[in-house]
This record gives C-alpha cells, sequence and structure tokens, in this order.
C-alpha cells in the first residue's frame, strides 16, 4: 500500500492537516492522483476569517496579490470557483492599482465579480464596498453564506443582499447603514452580532443594543434627524453608554434633541474640528442645554475636543465647568482639549472634581490618549 | 465481553467499552443486541486488529469528540499528537496506512485523525521530489503537465 493509493476520502483527511498555501501547492506537484484532490483545497478558503484583523489594508496587500493571481486561475477552471468557501471583496481597490510584476493584471474586482456567480460553495465573505452599487455585483449569486462581514455602505441593495442570503448568525457589520431598514424587517432579529458603527441617525438600527454611538452628523443627516425620526438613538434596545458626537452641525436645537435620547449616557465627547468654540461653549452654556444636561443622570465624563478649543476663554470654560457640573451630579471629569498632540495651540484643560466637590485642574490626563 | 473475528479468521474476545470506541462495531451492537456471535470484521487483519484495540484500550476513557466538529473548514486545525499516540503510531509506512483504512473502515474518528496527522507531519517542509521519495511514488506527470500545475498555482508558491 502506498500514500497514493489511499482512497479519496482518507487523502482528503490527510490533505485537510495541511495548513498553508504552499504546502497545498507542494502536494499539487506530487502525482496526478494526489494533485487533484489537493489542488481544489488550495482554492477552498482564498480568505482566512480566522487570521485576519479588522484593520485590513497593508495586512491584506498580499492577500490580495494572491487572490488576484488564484483568479486568474479560477477564471480557466471553473470548477475550481465551484469549491471556493472564503472570499474577501474588496471594492475599494483603486488603492491597489499595481499590476502583478510580470503580468499585466486585470482589475481585481472585475475578475472576482466575474468569477463569484460560479462560486456556489461560497459560505465565507468579507465585502468592503466603496458605494452600495457594489451589492448589485452579488443579488443573482447562488451561494448562500454562513457568515458575513461588510466594511462600508449599505444601502437598499446591500439590504437586498442581506434579505437574500437570509443570514442566521455571526454577520458582522462595520458600516454606514444608507437605506432605512424596516422595523418590521424578518431579517434583522436574525442577525446577532451587529458591531456597527451608525455615521447616519437617521437609519440607526431600531431594537438592537448598541452601547457605543458614533454621530459624524452632516448637514443632512442633521435635518433628517428632526424631519423623520428623531427618536431614533431612543430605539437601542439596550442603553447608549458612550456617544461620540463628530460634528461641525451641532446647535442648540439638535443637540438637545440628541441628549434627549441618550439619558443613560456615562461618557459623551464632542469633537468639533472647525468650528469657533467660543461659540460651542455658548450653546453649551445656555439654560436650555444645561436642563437637557440635568437629566442624565449616569454622566460621568465630558470632553470636548477641537482644533480651535484655545478660541474659547478660561471664565467661559470654567463657568461652563461649574454649571454643567452642578446640572450633572455624577459628572467627575470635564476636559477641554486641543486638537492635535504636540500643536503650539494645544489647549488642554482637564479637570476631576474633589470629594469636596471642587473641581481641581489636572496636570495629565490619565483618560485620554491624545496627550 | 465481545468477539471480533478478522479476515484472516483469527477472533479477539474484547471488553464491550474498549470495542465500542468503533461506531461501526458500536452500532452494530445495537441493532443485533447482546450475542455470543463474533463480529465479523472482514476488511480488517489480525496484526492490524491487534494495534487498533492497542489504542481503543488506552483511549477507552477519553471523552466522545463533539459532533458536527467539521462544519468549518476554515477553523486551523493542529496536527499535535500526544506523546502515546506519537510512540504508538511510529511503526512502518505499510502498517500506518492499514491502520488509517481500519480507522476508517471501524469508523474510530481520533485514530483515523493521528494516522492522518502523522502522514500530513511526513509531507509537511518537504519538497515534491522528497515526498515522492519517501513514500514511493512515481511521478506520473508529464513534463508539460508539470509545467501546467505549476503555472496556475505559482500565487500559493512559497517565496
Amino acid at each position: 500500500m502506498r500514500l497514493d493509493e489511499l482512497p479519496n476520502d482518507i487523502l482528503e483527511c490527510i490533505l485537510g492537516f495541511l495548513d498553508s498555501r504552499s504546502e497545498f501547492y507542494t502536494a499539487c506537484l506530487i502525482c496526478t492522483r494526489i494533485c487533484r484532490i489537493a489542488q481544489p483545497r488550495l482554492y477552498t478558503n482564498l480568505h482566512d476569517f480566522q487570521r485576519l484583523p479588522k484593520s485590513r489594508r497593508l495586512e491584506d496587500a498580499e492577500v490580495r496579490i494572491a487572490v488576484t493571481r488564484a483568479c486568474r486561475t479560477l477564471q480557466f477552471q471553473p470548477h475550481l470557483a465551484l469549491g471556493v468557501r472564503s472570499l474577501q471583496l474588496d471594492f475599494t481597490e483603486k488603492l491597489f492599482q499595481k499590476p502583478d510584476r510580470d503580468v499585466l493584471m486585470p482589475p481585481y474586482t472585475r475578475l472576482v465579480c466575474k468569477l463569484v456567480p460560479h462560486m456556489s460553495g461560497l459560505r465565507f465573505l468579507r465585502i468592503i464596498t466603496s458605494t452600495d452599487e457594489d451589492f448589485l455585483n452579488l443579488l443573482h449569486c447562488g451561494f448562500r453564506l454562513l457568515r458575513l462581514a461588510i466594511e462600508g455602505s449599505v444601502g437598499s441593495n446591500g439590504i437586498e443582499f442581506l434579505r437574500q442570503q437570509n443570514l442566521v448568525e455571526d454577520t458582522e457589520l462595520y458600516c454606514d447603514i444608507e437605506a432605512p431598514l424596516p422595523e418590521d424587517d424578518v431579517l434583522l432579529p436574525r442577525l446577532t452580532r451587529f458591531n456597527g458603527t451608525w455615521t447616519n441617525a437617521a437609519y440607526f438600527v431600531p431594537n438592537r443594543p448598541v452601547e457605543s454611538f458614533t454621530w459624524s452628523g452632516n448637514r443632512s443627516n442633521l435635518e433628517t434627524l428632526h424631519a423623520s425620526q428623531p427618536q431614533c438613538l431612543a430605539l437601542s434596545a439596550g442603553p447608549i453608554k458612550r456617544l461620540l458626537l463628530v460634528s461641525t452641525q451641532i446647535n442648540m436645537e439638535n443637540l438637545r434633541a440628541i441628549l434627549h435620547h441618550v439619558v443613560d449616557v456615562v461618557d459623551i465627547t464632542l469633537f468639533v474640528l472647525y468650528r469657533d468654540c467660543s461659540e460651542i461653549i455658548s450653546i453649551l452654556d445656555c439654560p436650555e442645554t444645561l436642563s437637557a444636561f440635568s437629566r442624565l443622570r449616569n454622566l460621568e465624563r465630558l470632553s470636548l475636543d477641537g482644533r480651535r478649543m484655545q478660541q474659547v476663554s478660561p471664565f467661559a470654560s470654567s463657568k461652563f465647568r461649574d454649571n454643567v457640573g452642578q446640572a450633572c451630579p455624577r459628572l467627575e471629569r470635564v476636559a477641554f482639549k486641543g486638537f492635535r498632540r504636540g500643536d503650539p495651540l494645544n489647549w488642554d484643560k482637564v479637570y476631576c472634581r474633589s470629594p469636596g466637590g471642587l473641581w481641581v485642574k489636572i496636570a495629565s490626563d490619565p483618560m485620554t490618549t491624545s496627550t | 465481553m465481545i468477539n471480533l473475528t478478522t479476515s484472516d479468521n483469527e477472533t479477539f474476545t474484547v471488553d464491550k467499552k474498549v470495542a465500542e470506541k468503533s461506531v461501526l462495531i458500536k452500532n452494530m451492537l445495537e441493532d443485533v443486541g447482546e450475542s455470543d456471535q463474533a463480529i465479523p470484521l472482514p476488511n480488517v487483519t489480525a496484526s492490524v486488529l491487534k494495534k487498533v484495540l492497542e489504542w481503543c484500550e488506552h483511549h477507552k476513557d477519553d471523552p466522545a469528540p463533539p459532533e458536527n466538529e467539521d462544519k468549518d473548514d476554515t477553523r486551523k486545525r493542529t496536527t499535535d499528537i500526544s506523546e502515546w499516540d506519537q510512540k504508538f503510531i511510529a511503526v512502518d509506512q505499510e502498517m500506518l496506512f492499514e491502520i488509517i483504512l481500519a480507522a476508517n473502515y471501524l469508523d474510530i474518528k481520533a485514530l483515523l485523525d493521528v494516522g492522518c496527522k502523522t502522514v500530513a507531519n511526513m509531507i509537511k517542509g518537504k519538497t515534491p521530489e522528497e515526498i515522492r521519495k519517501l513514500f514511493n511514488i512515481v511521478n506520473d506527470f508529464t513534463p508539460e503537465e508539470e509545467a501546467q500545475i505549476k503555472k496556475e498555482n505559482e500565487w500559493a508558491e512559497d517565496r
């Protein structure tokens, strides 16, 4: 009995214990029989879900080169495409324009999109989108995914894709939801793992537990926030504990509306890039806003972060600190922070409340990473 | 105790718990109930069954493996083999393959894995030529076929 005489299922089992691509490549070159079994396995996991980190840009460059070259073979060997189980589909390929060393490669995405309809065995997919139209490439594919990760924009086409896939577990979304997700949709209750940052408040996914909410509101978002779903933040199934508002459009009205819906918030950061910060202070330190703050009974930390923080007079910042401290009895830390480390205009004032109730300026702030 | 008869007509009397490490035997016992008749194992010789039973005896108290373990192909599979199993499986290639075939026939997943991991570990880190030599395999590729396979899969080559 020789190795190459073992039945196929046993050879499959043996090759299943090889783990690197180069080992499968070597196995392909042993003899024709082992090659027939090893080669499909070489193309099974074109993207390794377990090993790739979320921060993908640099790490994935190598993967993308390999996948591009692999897809060139799949073009001419459709039976191998049938066996692909995991894949990364990156529609942001502009970052990856260098042709392969020796061959002028067709663009990665176009090539993969051509092949994806043949990948009926695909079960694990990571999609990096640049626009919702990217999902049009996937709407008529025959695969049924077990796990999906999306980074980027999900609009009506993306929602349709999610609906088609009807995933029951392990879906990860790191995306901007750009289309309304109906509350009565059967899709949403089935998705058990939403790791999302909803940057568009109007399309915030209702009835999901979201502890941390980031809102980089632009003008239209703010308008929709007011016009259509002012209660969107309150639709989180659990209390929102951390709120990061990245906005140049904050005004007295919309800030109050937002605070109204995060009554359990513990930590608020208001990140204003180019606004006149003395104007921001005047919005914050007015009776209406302070009244909204007074309803945040659990608020412990408040940070104002802005490039032009030096425009705030020491008197104004101290006054706001005292007023908001009075409104929020559990508030223990207030920070007014300049924007950039090493910036000559850096302007950091961090105050902690002493047991006696007095605010004490601290030299270095252990709570922050930007100093 | 139950009796097992091999292809070369040798009968082994073994503890039921040991024999039931084999899913095949376990199912047969469940189907036919208690019986004094020996269970025929026409695909296993006495020398191989002796080795297999030695493994089953050592592992008789191991917990049952979880079902549907292999659902997720992307799961990283370990090639670690326990020290006892390494010594057990340190046999000539002929016997190694016979144990693997017997484990497959008798449906003893853990023993099958030990055998397959051992072969996989023998393959790892070697060139195709070294593997052919080790396992006495004939290179049946034509030069054109070999070049084609290299070209198709060169993306996976370790550089």
